[in-house]
């Protein structure tokens, strides 16, 4: 399994269990959220705890996430390892995205 | 130390080399692995994604990646057969300016991509490209002091 779901009343948390998110995996990963979303319109919370390694792809599939389930509150991300933090940071990505969150943090968020 | 590898045209193979890199320096130098880990990933990516077919042998060919180092500086070559690149292209890694793609507009225009060259330029020191015989070479070089400073 690439990824694990817990499904929440009002979100969807991801957790890709690769520690890759990178350009052999984004077009799955992309299109695996996009289908949740549309299926399940709830929000979704990307728990990037076992991502280690993010490259501009990976980053771009999250992005394109993020813009298609915009309409159902978006998507958020915690546990952001460093690495992937400094993607975010030299695209200026963490300009769009809050990326020192922890997940107890979004879930607050969320159920709020 | 220099090692040289080859990979198949194939995405997947792009973690394998980054292993191999890993394995080299696996010391104190983890931001050295990781910068280098994502300059070639990013490479890769460009060279398997957007690399000239012309035909079907292309894909027989691997790509070759050499890693050199020498005085704490960091040279990484990677070489593919193919057709030129195009002057264009070759302007985009080799111009210093980095200019990452704009988040400044509305949502629905925040870029998806066009970072990957604009990455490696961030991290590297230099860059070159030359062709050599039926192949493009390019060739990234990095100091290992300017990093950990």
């Amino acid at each position: 399994m690439k990824w694990e779901l817990e499904e929440q009343e009002t979100y969807v948390v991801v957790r890709p269990t690769l520690a890759r998110l990178d350009s052999a995996i984004a077009p799955e990963f992309r299109a695996f959220v996009s289908e949740l979303s549309i299926e399940q319109g709830k929000q979704i919370l990307l728990d990037l705890s076992n991502v280690e390694f993010m490259d501009s792809s990976g980053l771009g599939a999250v992005v394109g996430c993020y813009k298609l389930t915009r309409s159902v509150g978006g998507l958020s991300v915690c546990n952001v390892q460093q690495q992937v933090k400094d993607i975010f940071r030299l695209t200026h990505m963490d300009r769009i995205f809050e990326v020192n969150n922890s997940f107890e943090t979004c879930v607050e968020r969320l159920a709020a | 130390m220099k090692i040289r590898l080859s990979i198949e045209r194939d995405l997947a193979q792009i973690e394998n080399v980054g292993d191999c890199v890993k394995c080299l320096f696996e010391r104190d130098d983890q931001p050295a692995t990781i910068q280098m880990d994502l300059m070639l990933a990013e490479l890769l990516t460009n060279i398997i994604k957007h690399s000239s077919p012309g035909n079907n042998e292309w894909c027989e060919f691997p790509v070759g990646v050499t890693v050199v180092v020498e005085d704490d500086v960091i040279t990484l070559s990677v070489s593919e057969v193919g057709k030129p690149i195009s002057h264009d292209v070759v302007r985009l890694y080799t111009e210093t300016e980095v200019n990452m793609p704009s988040n400044d507009g509305a949502m629905v225009d925040l870029p998806e991509s066009g970072w990957g060259v604009q990455l490696i330029k961030s991290l590297c020191d230099d860059i070159s490209y030359e062709r050599v015989g039926g192949s493009n070479v390019f060739r990234l070089c990095f100091d290992l002091n300017a990093l950990a400073a």
